[in-house]
């Protein structure tokens, strides 16, 4: 009786440790691969859009096309800072308008970005502004699942592929 | 063999490899982030590079001056060592350490370019990096029989500095600079254009680009070989517009962007080469791609080379362009706002604009 107990066990352990064990071994290691290739992609996007001071349908399909070659499905986030001033009618009228504090950020996003790219196939942005993108995916990736299964720690909207930059766009695009 | 002792010799073959592996990709991952990062700081250098040599020229009433000029670059040439150490985390004098992995960096400007490249210094084996003189963006062409000889030097417009040598031995030449224009619209006659213009400046430039074209015509015409004469000419002969115009697509403007490239590339190769023959790094030169080339050849620009940074695995090998928006050196198309008759400012692409009744879109 102790012997077949011992020996459902040990089954039980192999099959955990020469199937699931490499299983989610290699589907973490898939999914570093997709990160390396996100976060490349996102960089690469981020660093040519500020430094031609626009962002291309060009450059933005060949971000999405990167992305999707990994297999996986993904939400881009967009946002443009926009330098502005803060301007005020203060003190004498002769004067005019006036400058008070420090220049201000508006924010542009995502859905904004997307509306100029397919009114124009351009959008463009000026020396100063703040671009920032941020990649995640989506779906629930092989290893998600497994470590769903076996652990339950993570839940359904969390991610675990993520590309993130940011930087100050370094010329007025036109 | 019992379950148990299989399940070792699996643990012990399978596990180190998953270890290896998985140290491996998470390695290449980090590299690729720092790659970026890295990108990020040579871009921001670049950047400010940029601002301060617009702070500098745009402010300096001398700036057109070589002597000035000069100085203004050492000045903004400074803060690319600097900017790049305080984003690397050195600070003071250890800025300069960051230089041992800049192998170029050029300022592109309107007829020329000035290169900072490490030089060997006399006395000794160190290397540090030194202002090179004014290249220009010149080629020289030779007529058929041999014995006389063309320098032209280009810029990012149509302006161009001729040097004509009679005889290639001796020393004696006709130099002239100007722009080539011809007359905008093939119908209308030189007199009766000019009596349409209502801006002074605007006739004395065509009458001196005009005067100046004839020469270069002539000279060109009468002395090159029939395909540098279809290579320099200023008319494009099936569409009759200026060749000469940045922007027109024209064999005068190829020949011109090609002569711009290949004085920046070959000066740029040779001075890597020599560095890298006397350092450990391999220095190589990037290649550009064609949408920054276009970048270059448009615009004053800043470009800066950034090698052998230890890079994870790997070594880092980048370079990046800062474009200048604001600077005495070319005044672009772009540049000009104009004050339309509803009061308001407009760029000339300004689908709003609407000069005197005359809007864009019409």
């Amino acid at each position: 009786m102790g012997d077949s107990l011992i020996t459902v066990v040990t089954i039980l352990l192999a099959a955990i440790l020469m199937f699931i064990f490499p299983m989610m071994a290699i589907s973490e290691r898939n999914d570093d691969v997709s990160e390396l290739t996100v976060q490349t992609a996102v960089a690469e996007f981020v660093n040519n859009s500020r430094n031609i001071g626009k962002i291309t349908e060009a450059n933005y399909s060949k971000l999405i096309s990167t992305l999707n070659s990994t297999g996986n499905t993904y939400d881009v986030q967009m946002e443009v800072q926009v330098i502005d001033e803060n301007p005020a009618k203060k003190g004498p009228i002769t004067s005019g308008e006036t400058k008070i504090g420090e220049n201000i950020y508006y924010s542009i996003y995502t859905t904004q970005i997307l509306e100029d790219l397919e009114a124009d196939g351009t959008k463009y942005m000026k020396e100063g502004d703040i671009l920032t993108v941020t990649v995640s995916n989506t779906n629930n990736t092989i290893s998600q699942m497994l470590k769903n299964f076996f652990y339950g720690l993570t839940g359904n909207d969390t991610y675990s592929i993520v590309g993130s930059l940011s930087g100050i766009v370094t010329v007025d695009g036109k | 063999m019992k379950l148990s002792n299989l399940i070792v010799i699996f643990l012990a073959l399978a596990l180190p490899v998953i270890l290896v592996l998985s140290f491996y990709v998470s390695l290449q991952v980090d590299t690729a982030r720092l790659r970026g990062t890295y990108d990020s700081y040579l871009i921001n250098a670049a950047h400010e590079t940029m601002v301060a040599f617009e702070l500098n020229t745009t402010r300096s009433r001398y700036s057109s001056i070589a002597d000035s000029k000069i100085r203004d670059l050492e000045a903004a040439k400074n803060v690319f060592p600097s900017t790049l150490a305080t984003s690397f985390g050195y600070t003071g004098s250890s800025s300069s350490y960051m230089m041992s992995y800049v192998p170029a960096l050029v300022f592109t400007l309107y007829d020329g370019y000035y290169m900072y490249i490490p030089t060997k210094t006399w006395n000794s084996n160190t290397f540090s990096h030194e202002l090179k003189p004014y290249v220009y963006y010149s080629k020289e062409y030779e007529s058929t029989n041999g014995k006389e000889k063309l320098i032209i030097n280009f810029s990012l417009d149509n302006y161009v500095a001729v040097y004509f040598y009679e005889d290639k031995t001796n020393k004696t030449y006709v130099s002239r600079s100007g722009y080539l224009e011809i007359i905008p619209g093939r119908e209308s006659d030189k007199n009766t254009f000019l009596a349409n213009l209502d801006n002074e400046t605007a006739r004395k430039y065509y009458r001196e680009a005009w005067n100046f074209t004839e020469w270069f015509n002539n000279i060109v015409k009468s002395n090159m070989p029939s395909e540098t004469i279809e290579l320099l000419a200023v008319e494009d002969t099936i569409t009759h517009h200026n060749s000469a115009l940045p922007g027109a697509e024209s064999r005068f403007n190829d020949e011109r962007t090609a002569v711009i490239k290949n004085t920046i590339t070959s000066n740029l190769i040779q001075s890597m080469n020599i560095y890298s023959k006397n350092t450990a790094s391999n220095f190589q030169m990037p290649e550009l791609t064609e949408s920054e080339w276009d970048t270059v050849l448009n615009n004053v620009c800043f470009i800066a080379f950034l090698q052998g940074l230890p890079l994870g695995t790997t070594l880092y090998n980048g370079y990046t362009i800062a474009v200048s928006s604001e600077n005495k050196e070319i005044v672009t198309a772009d540049d000009l706002v104009f004050i339309g008759s509803d009061g308001a400012y407009h760029r000339i692409w300004c689908p709003h604009l609407d000069v005197d009744g005359i809007s864009r879109t019409q």
